[in-house]
């Protein structure tokens, strides 16, 4: 969350903690709990790109309240924009909602208000004005039910600068009222860099938050109610608390006024008197009648449905999920939009509660192959063989050589140097050797005690009468030769010199064609299970009705399903290369 | 191929002078910082000039006059007019900043290479940017991206990271790896592997002392001041690291109930802690911390006053007393008239908490041993009386007189073009064309003397013949309907109040001034400086502690090596230090390094060979991907195919080359040696070498040094044949992966 909203965040928990007077067993949460997630909120700020996993996200301003965010999730290059409460409409200290610089491919918006229109916001505010000019200057009070933070800064910031404009009124007080309020205004007088230009331009000659003609307000003790006054008291639904307290003192007298700047929930007070009953009920129970005037003029900053439709004109993302909106208001403005994105053929869904929605996005992988193997763009045909490095969504083709240059791996060499007992000729090992391995050579220069390198991997030394060293740095095949030379010598002490030349049974190429041909099917049997022989050493794959052809001379396949037969090609060259002898040159 | 890099320095490569180089990227121009010194000396701008008309975006990362002074000359003179990029803190305090350079140079002489408006011409085409924001440049700079991140040094301090292709060119000057009390330490560390670091060699040769130990001793040495009467002079800049110093202070004041008082004097001193108050998002976390926790703002100060003059502390002029002032260089400034007020007695202290700039006067103080007397010109501005101000006065009547003829010309220039057009009605007598046109020359020429006795507002048509008042029909335009109106003049205007405000906030300075200093501006008294020679005689003491607050040598050293970047290019420090830092770096971080001079240009192109492909499902699809860290690695073989003109890679079609096995890891034996341990194996180091159970030794000849020159470790293990052997062998394997 951004930091103006880390900071609303903790004073509005932890004024439930203490508002709500339920026992210690039904509450959700306690101070320490709130303390506890302070620590693990990470913060955020505009436009800042942070990266987890690979995944990248930043956000935008919001306009709804101070803090208000907008998020950005750019997953491997599909982009999702989920706006939250917006709104676009600047006011007197917020910015409206940016337009992000980029299009998503996902919307998911707010719907509150659906298709309905707000009134122009300078209307909004002549009305609320006017109310309470009236209102005051024939001697009555006006009370202004508000939640605490948010909105109440906005009427504030309204209502201070009314004031200033009128000199008439400047003996008239303000109050705020709220247990809040002061920590509240300590919040909106820091982050003053959230908030638009013509507050911080204010800023500039002095804190358009340290308010001239508006007064703090503990409690009801401390309010000295002489004439007529201006209160704005928290809880802005009017059950309980300084805003009932009021209320059902100002109720009777009609030259009193009660302005309700917003959203109301259903079944509190406020919701009832903005139907104008004849009689309320009071605190303590007896009934009154309702004399007061009431007003409603909605101040709440959410996107009408013009502001809305632009919104997403700008933006023209392909896919649009409507959040957040009660269900016959969603309707109303899924079916808007669908004729209005007609022509653009914008997918709009609008999901149940935990009902998820799946989409796909086939994004190409894209690869930047760098250094050494890059010092050559290859032609068609030609084969591209390194290291494949993963970071993110980011991929990069490297030689191993290149590894530590452009990422924080490191590659090693591991050397091993063994020694086995052995006292017998040298001449004997070497004896032996080339009756196994192709190549047993001494090595170029002379050195100081008998040596034989096996196929350029395994260095055999004669240290001393009593064993030999093996030496070779690490890899699965000379892992293997440097293994059979160990069991050699091994062997050779075990056994005592015995040379026999062993009659090698050469085996006919035929044979060992038959042979490979053999194992294949017989693989080919336990992959695929359906496998016959057909002529010239075809094998007939089926598998669910497909069928493929495989050469077993070159390996080539026939088949009309490109899987299977991407499947059987990439089996049978597995198996292939697990037939034949492994190749000891280095490559 | 690569991105083409250069760079070149236009100012304070091999000394300590201001910071200004240009960078340039695929023929887009960069001018990283714009710095001047206190002296604000014109020679040192000379190359700047040269390239100033070329330059496509200016990106500042510290708010002090080393790195962005030259901004609003550069803007008046040198047709500098690129977009600038900074931080909010970087604007807003670079702007105070220089408000107070230039009223503390004005109040002492006739100051006239920039004026105020010149500085909020300059700052008006600042863009505001917040950390790790990605910024993509349009139209020119196409695929350019920068970013800034934190630097740490001073609040809002920032690193550039400009990106291009997906090569990194960082640019950190000035950056401070420690957290301190109001700032984070610089994230340059997480920048891996960038194409191109261009940083600075000031602090190579410099070691800190520990943090802890400094604050004490700091603390120290202003308490003994204080406690024999004295007073404490800490010469400060407007709104860097002065920021804190006042933590420090109000930080050991509070805890230890001290009374002394402590001033903050600059002439913008009320707005820069009211600004700073609000840039909390871009302080510590523990600042942040605290005011989540408990709504107190640090700097809501309780101990320190902030004044504009100097009246408050004559007021107090016998208590002891701490007195933070503008400038650091005590060249001009409120810190340069205490200064010469304190010197002379040795119960004050003088503490310098930064290296002077060269050729100002706390510089020449800095020296050890202090000189004993110092040469000052103590200038004042006077109000102009007797003669002089006669003289003035005549001057400006002058001035004025010239003025309003030449309006008066450009006045009647217009109105010979606007009434002449639709002259048919306000001018019935149309002479011929040729003889108005000389008889307005005439005119003008004949009324030239005339015309401030004339009524102001009143000028001649220039179509008639003799002086007239003007006269214009009443021309109202009917239609079918009745006169023809235009509707906004009937719409009531309900943004009276939005106006009323709006009105006087632009009637103000961009910029907060405090009223003192706007006084002082909006002074129109005629006055002039008077300024003499003086020799003060240094009695006082004289201390100087690191609190610069920038990474010191030894760390620089390894924070270079970790990022190890693939060229690297060393500007702003003494030649000693560039040379010292250039033969390190050469040797442990990586092949190139450049330490270019003044107008050197230097090509960093990196020689790194690239292109693209596009990776085919078929063939991810059989890639089995090893996880290491942040990495995912695996070995492909691939064919080369094309669609549309783009390269592709696809699975092989034969059965795939035997490669060269890689292993891939990095090991350490400690940590080697931990694991054999946990896996029941004796283990103990002997010799540089790891003794695993009774025989086997494990060893890494690759020497850590050179590890960005040669990159492969080099592990042997030996030892007989035996069982053990092969166990461990098992177990160094596990520490790799194998490809």
């Amino acid at each position: 969350m951004t930091h103006a909203t880390k900071a609303i965040y903790r004073l509005l928990l932890s004024d439930y903690v203490k508002v709500s007077k339920v026992s210690v067993e039904d509450m959700l949460y306690d101070e320490q709990d709130i303390l506890r997630t302070m620590d693990k909120i990470e913060v955020i700020d505009f436009h800042q790109t942070l990266e987890v996993n690979g995944i990248r996200f930043w956000c935008y301003t919001a306009g709804h309240v101070l803090g208000a965010a907008m998020f950005m999730v750019d997953i491997a290059g599909v982009r999702v924009l989920y706006t939250g409460d917006y709104s676009r409409e600047e006011d007197r200290h917020l910015r409206a909602a940016e337009i992000p610089q980029f299009s998503p491919d996902i919307c998911i918006i707010e719907s509150t208000y659906g298709v309905q229109l707000h009134q122009p916001r300078l209307i909004r505010e002549k009305r609320f004005t006017d109310v309470i000019h009236s209102t005051v200057s024939q001697g009555g009070r006006v009370l202004i039910p508000a939640f605490a933070l948010g909105r109440a800064q906005e009427l504030l910031l309204i209502l201070d600068e009314y004031w200033s404009n009128h000199a008439e009124l400047h003996n008239i007080p303000i109050y705020y009222a709220s247990p809040l309020a002061k920590r509240c205004m300590a919040v909106y007088q820091t982050y003053i860099n959230s908030m638009n230009e013509r507050i911080r331009n204010q800023f500039a000659n002095s804190n358009p938050f340290d308010f001239k003609h508006i007064s703090p307000l503990k409690s009801i003790e401390n309010f000295d109610d002489v004439g007529p006054s201006v209160v704005m008291a928290s809880p802005g639904g009017l059950q309980s608390g300084l805003s009932r307290q009021l209320f059902d003192k100002w109720c009777t007298d009609k030259k009193n006024a009660c302005v309700i700047p917003g959203y109301v929930v259903e079944g509190t007070l406020a919701k009832t008197i903005i139907n104008e009953p004849k009689e309320v009920t009071l605190m303590n129970g007896l009934t009154s009648p309702l004399n007061m005037q009431v007003y409603y003029i909605s101040f709440s900053a959410h996107a009408d449905f013009a502001q809305t439709s632009t919104f997403l004109k700008e933006l023209m993302p392909p896919n649009i999920i409507l959040v957040h909106g009660e269900a016959n208001e969603m309707a109303r403005l899924k079916q808007k939009l669908i004729t209005q994105f007609a022509d653009r053929n914008a997918k709009i869904i609008s999901p149940k509660n935990c009902q998820s929605v799946e989409m796909y996005f086939s994004s190409e992988k894209m690869a930047k192959t760098i250094g050494r193997l890059a010092e050559k763009t290859p032609e068609v045909g030609e084969t591209v063989s390194g290291l494949l490095v993963k970071k993110g969504f980011t991929y990069q083709i490297m030689a191993p050589d290149d590894l530590h240059i452009f990422s924080q791996l490191s590659t090693a060499n591991i050397t091993q140097r063994i020694s086995v007992p052995y006292s017998g000729a040298f001449g004997v090992i070497k004896h032996r050797l080339k009756q196994i391995y192709e190549s047993v050579e001494a090595p170029s220069e002379e050195p100081d005690v008998p040596t034989l390198i096996v196929h350029e991997r395994v260095t055999i030394r004669q240290e001393s009468e009593n064993y030999v060293t093996l030496q070779w740095s690490s890899d699965p095949i000379s892992d293997m030769v440097s293994d059979s030379v160990v069991a050699m010598i091994l062997n050779i002490s075990r056994e005592g010199p015995k040379v026999t030349a062993v009659a090698e049974a050469k085996k006919t190429e035929e044979e060992t064609e038959k042979m490979a041909q053999k194992v294949i099917y017989a693989l080919f049997v336990s992959l695929f299970g359906d496998v016959k022989i057909g002529e010239e050493g075809t094998l007939v794959v089926t598998v669910d009705g497909d069928v493929a052809r495989l050469d077993g001379k070159n390996g080539e396949v026939e088949c009309e399903n490109e899987g299977l037969k991407e499947r059987v090609k990439t089996a049978f060259r597995r198996i292939q290369s697990a037939v034949r002898p492994i190749p000891l040159s280095a490559s | 191929m690569g991105t083409s890099v250069q760079v070149t320095p236009l100012c304070g490569v091999y000394s300590e002078s201001p910071l200004c180089y240009l960078l340039s990227i695929d023929g887009f121009n960069f001018l990283m910082d714009c710095g001047w010194n206190d002296l604000f000396d014109e020679n040192l701008l000379k190359p700047l000039a040269r390239v100033a008309p070329k330059i496509d975006a200016v990106l500042l990362s510290h708010p002090d006059i080393l790195h962005l002074g030259a901004l609003p000359y550069a803007m008046k003179h040198f047709k500098l007019s690129a977009p600038v990029y900074s931080t909010e803190p970087v604007y807003r305090l670079g702007l105070l900043t220089m408000y107070d350079h230039y009223l503390s140079r004005r109040q002492v002489s006739d100051f006239n290479l920039f004026t105020l408006d010149d500085i909020d011409t300059a700052f008006q085409n600042v863009t505001r940017l917040t950390y790790s924001q990605n910024y993509h440049f349009p139209d020119k700079g196409e695929g350019i991206v920068i970013a800034p991140h934190v630097a740490g040094h001073l609040l809002g301090g920032t690193m550039w990271k400009i990106t291009k292709d997906g090569e990194d060119v960082v640019y950190g000057v000035d950056f401070n790896h420690r957290k301190e009390r109001h700032l984070n330490g610089t994230v340059l560390e997480s920048f891996v592997r960038p194409a191109v670091l261009i940083t600075d060699a000031y602090n190579a040769l410099n070691n800190q002392l520990y943090k802890r130990q400094r604050d004490q001793e700091f603390i120290e040495a202003i308490l003994k001041a204080l406690r024999a009467d004295g007073n404490v002079l800490l010469p400060v800049d407007t709104a860097g690291r002065v920021l804190e110093l006042i933590l420090i202070l109000e930080q050991y004041w509070a805890q230890q109930h001290l009374t002394f008082p402590i001033f903050f004097l600059t002439n913008v001193s009320t707005s820069t802690i009211d600004y700073v108050k609000s840039f909390l998002e871009w302080m510590s976390d523990s600042i942040a911390k605290s005011f989540e926790h408990t709504r107190d703002n640090a700097f809501a100060l309780k101990h320190v006053t902030l004044i504009i003059n100097k009246n408050e502390l004559e007021k107090l002029a016998e208590v002891p007393k701490v007195v933070l002032a503008s400038m650091a260089s005590l060249e001009v400034g409120f810190s340069h008239d205490i200064f010469v007020e304190w010197a002379t007695e040795a119960k004050n202290l003088v503490l310098f908490t930064e290296k002077g700039q060269f050729g100002t006067l706390a510089r020449m103080l800095q020296v050890d041993p202090p000189p004993k007397a110092v040469k000052v010109t103590m200038s004042k501005r006077v109000p102009l009386g007797g003669e002089e101000l006669k003289a003035y006065e005549e001057e400006q009547s002058r001035i004025k007189k010239e003025e309003a003829l030449k309006a008066n010309l450009i006045k009647e220039e217009e109105l010979r073009t606007s009434p002449g057009a639709d002259a048919n009605v306000a001018v019935p007598m149309v002479i011929d064309a040729n003889s108005s046109h000389v008889s307005s020359n005439v005119a003008s020429s004949r009324f030239g003397e005339h015309l401030d006795i004339v009524i102001d507002g009143f000028i001649p048509p220039a179509t008639s013949v003799s002086p007239m008042f003007p006269f214009f029909e009443n021309t109202a335009e009917w239609d079918d309907y009745g006169e023809i109106i235009n509707p906004d003049d009937y719409i009531i205007k309900e943004e009276d109040m939005d106006q009323a405000s709006m009105q006087c906030i632009g009637g103000e300075l961009d910029g907060k001034l405090d009223e003192g200093s706007a006084h002082l501006l909006l002074d129109s008294t005629p006055s002039k400086v008077v300024s003499n020679e003086m020799t003060v005689q240094v009695k006082c003491g004289l201390t100087y502690m690191d609190f610069e607050g920038r990474s010191d040598g030894r760390s620089v050293k390894s924070i270079l090596a970790h990022v190890a970047p693939l060229k690297l290019v060393l500007v702003h420090g003494s030649a000693e230090a560039t040379e010292h830092l250039k033969q390190h770096c050469a040797k442990h971080v990586c092949p190139h390094v450049y330490a270019p001079q003044i107008d050197e240009t230097i090509d960093v192109t990196s020689d790194l060979c690239a292109y693209k492909v596009q990776l085919s499902e078929r063939l991810m699809s059989n890639v089995i991907f090893k996880k290491m860290g942040d990495y995912e690695i695996a070995w492909i073989d691939a064919e080369v195919g094309k669609t549309n003109d783009m390269l592709t890679l696809g699975p092989l079609s034969s059965t795939p080359p035997t490669h060269k096995t890689v292993l891939v890891g990095d090991l350490k034996l400690a940590d080697f040696k931990q694991f054999l341990a946990s896996k029941g194996v004796q283990v103990e180091f002997a010799g540089g070498a790891l003794r695993c159970g009774e025989y086997v030794t494990v060893r890494k000849i690759s020497d850590s040094n050179q590890k960005g020159v040669t990159g492969t470790q080099q592990v042997v293990i030996e030892g007989p044949l035996t069982e053990e052997y092969y166990k461990i062998r098992e177990h160094l394997y596990s520490q790799f992966y194998l490809l």
